[in-house]
């Protein structure tokens, strides 16, 4: 399988007035395509640090992110912003939805940010919704869904650019078993049918079975890598969505 | 990012805080409405200034004296220097003179048949100097070098013909042509033959013919009209103008025949027309009105008393030009607050929405799209305003020019004299407002701005809100 991403030997140290507090030291990873991963690791073990720095977010104290052969920490603000629109999806722990706007409104914001025109946009952000089983809300804000229906619509916004690689930081991290296991389900259904990586961070062991690799992070460190070999729960084949 | 996109971005945001949109747009507005309103006073005072100096006639001609300009060491220039033609030439080289003519004048009775015209004002002028001075004929020609018995008649000068016996007629003709009504002609002055006299018994007839039979005969000559001149200020219009060396002859006739008059009877005639160095006047016509005052300080220097018809309207100028400033600082206080108060309302609107930030950020949006956003927001804010300003001082401009506010009315027109308008809003006037106020936006809400495109995503998206 081809590497879509590669880490050689990423660090990061805090600066706290005259301390220095390391988060990650020394990180050598690499993610292959289409498969999920999991960032398994207590809070404070550097986990969601590295996925910020896989994805551009914050910028390493040394080291090279190599995302298909283009070094991520030499990027622009600028470039990483084309770079994010192009190539990432998110998925956030507090879901993220713009307040003012509509489910369809906000599965369609990375679109507009792309200048897809209007109708295929509509179009897709439908289908999209549609997928994650939220058909009857495209108008809704989000405070007029529950935290499982929020959710949905991140995951909607998150897969609607057809992203390389999805970012998922604590994405049950507020809701309950039951939809957990649901939105679990969904994410990584729509990530194996498209073959797009998946990465997860999380604390939770239970999340960590959905994952093709579970790589446990303490202390800054990769404490092992360990390789399920078990594909998540298949969900039925879906029509194809960008026709 | 499609621009429709970022607009209805905006407009929604906006939407979404409509009490504080509101009440940042009533700041522009109320500052827009107040630098609107304060301009159009001054423009008002300008346009009545204009209006005043309309009626002046022309005022790029400066009229010359022959007597010493009033000056502070009035002993040393006591001697005026004689009004001649070198200095007429002399005058004609000041930079910034088109032409330069003597003008004397003298008071003709004129007869046509059976209707008479009394008494009438007779210019001498520079036949060539005509057109450059700003006379123009409406019909027939102006004077022409050569024209000895030819005259030119101002264009209401035929208006004063009448009936030797039927004045109240000619009282009633003037009146209707002060109306604006349109006058029957009794003397057609360019085709009927036209005879003209110094002598009051031309007209009035010798009541003591018999007892001086050796009285001199009436002299009076035929004179031929040869145009009509356009309208132009009320003197100009009720005078006739004939070549300036054929007038001095008359006055120098005149003065003879007044003489040998004076002589028969016994009594000396302190006339008018005494033999005296130079002329009495000489018009100047300037390039513009710009260059009238300089022109007028170098005549001066010269030794002679010029006189322009905006002189005393400098100094009335100066004293509103100074009141308009005034009334624009009040407009732009006004209008300064409005500019900190869209760019308190982006600052808090950023705080508010730094997630919304960093998460449009993360999402995808590239810096200018942020950027855009915010600017637009900021513009959208000032244009509103501005147009809103704009329509409520159109409102306030219609107040002041309709109902008679008599502190105001009184106030204003002092300055302006006639009674006009006292607020002009003008359509350039609304354009620049609304164009300012949109750039008062964008800067007000360039800072701003900048300040959510620099913001870290990920610190964003980690602010709680």
């Amino acid at each position: 399988m081809e590497n879509i991403i590669e880490l050689r030997g990423v660090k990061k140290i805090y600066r706290m007035g005259p301390e220095r507090i390391p988060a990650l030291s020394d990180i050598n990873l690499c993610f292959e395509k289409g498969q999920i991963y999991c960032l398994l690791g207590t809070s404070g073990s550097g986990k969601s640090t590295l996925l910020n720095i896989i994805a551009g977010l914050e910028k390493p104290s040394a080291g090279e992110i190599i995302f298909n052969g283009s070094h991520i920490e030499q990027m622009s603000e600028k470039q990483l912003a084309l770079f994010r629109q192009k190539y990432v999806g998110f998925v956030f722990q507090s879901y993220n939805l713009l307040p003012t706007l509509t489910a369809l409104e906000n599965v369609t914001l990375p679109l507009i940010f792309c200048g897809a025109p209007k109708k295929i946009r509509q179009r897709r952000a439908r289908a999209m919704l549609k997928a994650v089983g939220l058909e009857t809300r495209y108008n809704h804000k989000p405070s007029e869904m529950s935290g499982g229906q929020q959710q949905r619509v991140s995951i909607a916004r998150a897969f609607i650019n057809n992203p390389q690689v999805i970012f998922a930081d604590e994405p049950t991290g507020n809701l309950d078993t039951k939809t957990t296991f649901d939105m679990m389900d969904l994410i990584t259904g729509i990530a194996h049918e498209r073959k797009q990586t998946l990465i997860i961070v999380t604390h939770d062991i239970e999340i960590a079975h959905y994952a093709d690799t579970v790589i446990h992070i303490r202390d800054g460190l990769v404490e092992s890598v360990e390789s399920a070999r078990e594909p998540g729960p298949s969900v039925e084949k879906e029509s194809d969505l960008f026709e | 990012m499609s621009n429709l996109d970022v607009f209805s971005m905006c407009v929604r945001s906006l939407l979404k805080r409509k009490l504080r949109t509101f009440l940042t747009i009533l700041g522009v507005i109320i500052g827009t409405a107040s630098i609107v309103t304060m301009i159009s006073l001054g423009l008002a005072i300008n346009e009545r200034f204009a209006q005043e100096i309309d009626n002046m006639g022309d005022v790029t001609i400066v009229t010359v004296y022959n007597f010493s300009p009033p000056s502070e060491n009035s002993a040393a220039s006591v001697r005026a220097a004689s009004l001649d033609d070198n200095a007429v030439t002399k005058i004609s080289k000041i930079p910034g003179v088109r032409a330069a003519t003597a003008l004397i004048n003298l008071n003709l009775m004129f007869k046509s048949g059976q209707y008479i015209m009394p008494y009438c004002t007779v210019y001498g002028i520079s036949p060539g100097a005509m057109e450059a001075m700003g006379y123009a004929a409406a019909e027939g020609r102006l004077l022409e070098p050569g024209d000895k018995e030819n005259v030119v008649f101002g264009a209401k000068a035929e208006l004063q013909f009448y009936k030797n016996n039927d004045y109240t007629y000619y009282s009633e003709r003037l009146e209707q042509d002060r109306m604006g009504e349109s006058v029957e002609t009794l003397v057609d002055v360019l085709y009927d033959r036209i005879t003209m006299s110094y002598d009051y018994r031309f007209i009035y007839g010798n009541q003591s013919e018999e007892e001086n039979p050796e009285s001199t005969p009436v002299k009076a000559f035929n004179i031929k009209s040869v145009g009509i001149l356009e309208e132009r200020d009320y003197q100009t219009d009720q005078s006739v103008f004939m070549d300036i060396t054929a007038a001095r002859k008359l006055m120098e006739d005149q003065r003879k025949a007044e003489q040998s008059q004076s002589q028969q009877y016994g009594y000396f005639s302190g006339s008018q027309n005494a033999q005296r160095q130079g002329y009495d006047t000489v018009k100047v016509k300037c390039v513009d009105l710009n260059m009238v005052r300089s022109v007028s300080d170098e005549i001066n220097k010269m030794g002679f008393y010029a006189e322009f018809p905006t002189s005393n309207l400098d100094s009335l100028q100066s004293m509103t030009t100074g009141m308009q400033a005034m009334l624009g600082a009040i407009g732009a206080v006004s209008m300064l607050v409005a500019a900190i108060g869209i760019a308190n309302t982006m600052v808090m609107s950023i705080y508010e929405r730094t997630r919304e930030i960093g998460v449009m950020k993360v999402i995808g949006a590239a810096l200018s799209d942020i950027r855009k956003l915010f600017l637009l927001e900021a513009a959208l804010i000032g244009i509103t305003g501005g147009c809103t300003g704009v329509l409520l001082s159109l409102g306030i401009s219609y107040l002041l020019n309709n109902a008679k506010l008599g502190i105001f009315d009184a106030f204003f027109s002092g300055l302006g004299g006639e009674t006009g308008v006292i607020s002009l809003v003008t359509p350039s006037l609304c354009g620049i407002a609304i164009l300012f106020s949109a750039v008062i936006g964008l800067f007000s809400g360039y800072f701003p701005a900048r300040r959510a495109m620099r913001l870290s995503a990920l610190t964003a998206i980690k602010t709680d809100s």
